[in-house]
């Protein structure tokens, strides 16, 4: 189905040769090499429905930008099956790139020394989008981007969210059924962050475009995406709405307080000792505890410190995206409380 | 197809605009020709004086005309026929910009090929056409030997030009199996300034290291065509050079293609 895809025990492994030390390794290599294996993507099963918005996300090395790679058909899988809209993209390569859309945030695909405009007519030549398409997607993306002032300088003489945006623009000309988005918010300013979600979402929504998108910004997840993909060592970790994240990895909800005085050791020993509860950090006058809220009311916990520590500020504050992702990176899932 | 050609024609354009920064090199090598072409005269000069014959005379069977024209000819055509398309494809393995020239719905050959044709246009306006017009100034290039044989030059010089494409593409996809490539391509460029007659003619070496050059394809690159506009090949032998030309074109066009297959197969991408 156009739109779809369809992963299947997805495997990549990397032989890289290691390098010895110093000038007698160096030497040593020329004769004798010796090679490790990374299994960077492992056994990886997805299914994505047309239409959908997915966050892929990961640490850095956990193997997102390899599945994205094998997914796009730059890379040959070491085994396993891939599947978009029907295609598999590493054996057809060219007929498979014409109906998708890539962004790789850390590279550009327009040319450093020509106009933005040069580029998007160039591309939609390359994949042969119709005049009158091209000039009416154009206009749309000009209005939702803002772009217009660009089309018309050098890539080059662009700044990273300028060109973003361009880059953006240049990967959905010919209108491909699934796009796929590598960090395409890596290092941009709030502003242009929000209007590519908001072009991303729109652009879901009037065309019912399949996103699969990577980021290290969970401000991204949260506003376009419905489903998130959390990947570690090649593994899947977590595959399920963003609301399922927050109960699997429920660290509970946090209270803040900022203190009058350095507490004793004595007191936060008998704080951590309360079932449901949990000391987070303890900087001299600050104090962060995380509690189960099944357990505790806030009102009660709150009536409860008071009474033990001089309080000069108190917050609550319900777990962010963030820390409960930091958590699963870090290989914990962030105590019971 | 009309579609299609639209395509490369812009790839050349794209090809030409990235070379503009390049302009100054263009005009280090113009500048930098006279400088060539006078070694060349002084060291053939000093070789004929010295032989037994004399300035009149024939150094293996070349006088000293036409070893001139040799070295202009041999200069422009390997000028005119290096695409660095090998420098360009090991570039974008090792930046990982390679993963952008593969989500584009071209045939990577064939683009390669047109951007280093773009390369080539820019060469032949800013570089060989000048040394050209040099070579005639300073008397060093002579009108080619007329005949037949003559309106074969252009057609060796295109079948040249092909496997020299063929050479630096394969040279280029050897750093999708080795990261750096560069180490082989300044290999290949000795090769190819030692065994295709760029320092001197394939005639001056000795007859069994002669043999073996001319056995293997680099001589059909810059030599071969050179011989055809000194007319120093002609008749049944400079059709039998053509020949070889295009069976060398063939068998490097189906090694590249074969290469190509493993290359997309070996391909890692360089960072994020």
């Amino acid at each position: 189905m156009d739109g779809a895809i369809r992963v299947k025990e997805l495997t990549k492994i990397f032989r890289s040769f290691k390098r010895r030390e110093g000038l007698k390794g160096a030497v040593l290599d020329l004769f004798k090499r010796d090679y490790t294996l990374l299994r960077a993507v492992d056994s990886i099963s997805l299914e994505i429905e047309p239409g959908e918005v997915v966050g892929y996300i990961g640490a850095n090395g956990a193997g997102k930008s390899t599945t994205i790679k094998m997914l796009t058909g730059i890379l040959h899988p070491t085994s396993g099956t891939v599947e978009v809209s029907g295609m598999v993209p590493h054996n057809n390569r060219i007929a498979y790139t014409r109906r998708i859309g890539v962004v790789f945030g850390q590279r550009t695909q327009l040319w450093w020394d020509i106009a933005v405009i040069e580029a998007f007519r160039l591309l939609s030549r390359v994949y042969r989008v119709e005049r009158t398409d091209f000039d009416q997607r154009l206009k749309q993306f000009v209005e939702v981007l803002g772009i217009g002032e660009l089309l018309h300088r050098p890539v080059r003489k662009l700044s990273l969210g300028e060109r973003m945006r361009c880059d953006l623009a240049a990967s959905l000309l010919h209108n491909p059924p699934v796009v796929f988005l590598d960090e395409p918010t890596i290092g941009l300013d709030v502003a242009v962050k929000s209007r590519i979600r908001d072009f991303i979402l729109e652009i879901n929504a009037n065309h019912n475009t399949t996103v699969i998108l990577t980021t290290h910004d969970m401000k991204d997840i949260e506003r376009i995406c419905e489903r998130v993909v959390i990947i570690d060592k090649g593994h899947i970790l977590f595959d399920g709405s963003l609301s399922e994240i927050h109960q699997r990895f429920h660290r509970g909800r946090l209270l803040n307080l900022s203190l009058g005085d350095s507490p004793g050791e004595a007191a936060i020993d008998e704080l951590s000792a309360i079932a449901g509860l949990k000391v987070l950090s303890n900087n001299d006058t600050a104090l962060t505890v995380a509690f189960n809220p099944d357990k505790h009311s806030a009102s009660s916990l709150i009536d409860h410190v008071l009474k033990k520590f001089e309080v000069r500020d108190l917050t609550l504050q319900e777990p962010e995206l963030a820390d409960i992702v930091r958590d699963i990176y870090e290989g914990s899932d962030g105590g019971d409380v | 197809m009309a579609a299609t050609f639209d395509i490369y024609l812009a790839i050349i354009r794209i090809a030409w605009l990235n070379i503009l920064a390049y302009r100054t090199y263009a005009v280090m090598q113009v500048i930098g020709m006279p400088i060539v072409l006078f070694s060349y005269y002084f060291l053939y000069s000093s070789l004929f004086a010295y032989s037994r014959q004399g300035m009149e005379g024939t150094v293996a069977g070349f006088d000293m005309r036409q070893l001139m024209t040799y070295a202009t000819l041999v200069s422009a055509i390997r000028m005119f026929q290096r695409t660095n398309i090998d420098r360009h494809i090991g570039h974008r393995v090792r930046s990982g910009m390679i993963a952008i020239d593969f989500i584009r719905p071209l045939n990577f050959m064939i683009y390669c090929f047109f951007r280093g044709f773009g390369r080539t246009l820019f060469r032949t306006s800013m570089i060989v056409i000048p040394t050209l017009v040099l070579g005639v100034l300073f008397g060093f290039l002579h009108p080619p030997a007329g005949g037949v044989t003559l309106m074969l030059f252009p057609v060796s010089l295109i079948l040249a030009y092909m496997i020299g494409f063929f050479l630096s593409y394969i040279v280029g996809l050897v750093s999708f199996f080795v990261q750096y490539n560069m180490g082989i391509a300044w290999g290949v460029e000795l090769v190819i300034s030692i065994a295709a007659g760029v320092m001197v003619p394939l005639d001056f070496y000795p007859d069994a290291m002669r043999a073996v050059l001319q056995a293997l394809p680099f001589d059909d690159m810059i030599y071969m065509p050179t011989m055809l506009y000194l007319g120093r090949i002609t008749g049944a032998e400079a059709l039998g050079v053509i020949g070889a030309q295009a069976v060398w074109l063939v068998v490097f066009w189906l090694a590249a293609l074969a290469l190509g297959r493993g290359a997309a197969n070996k391909l890692m991408v360089q960072g994020g």
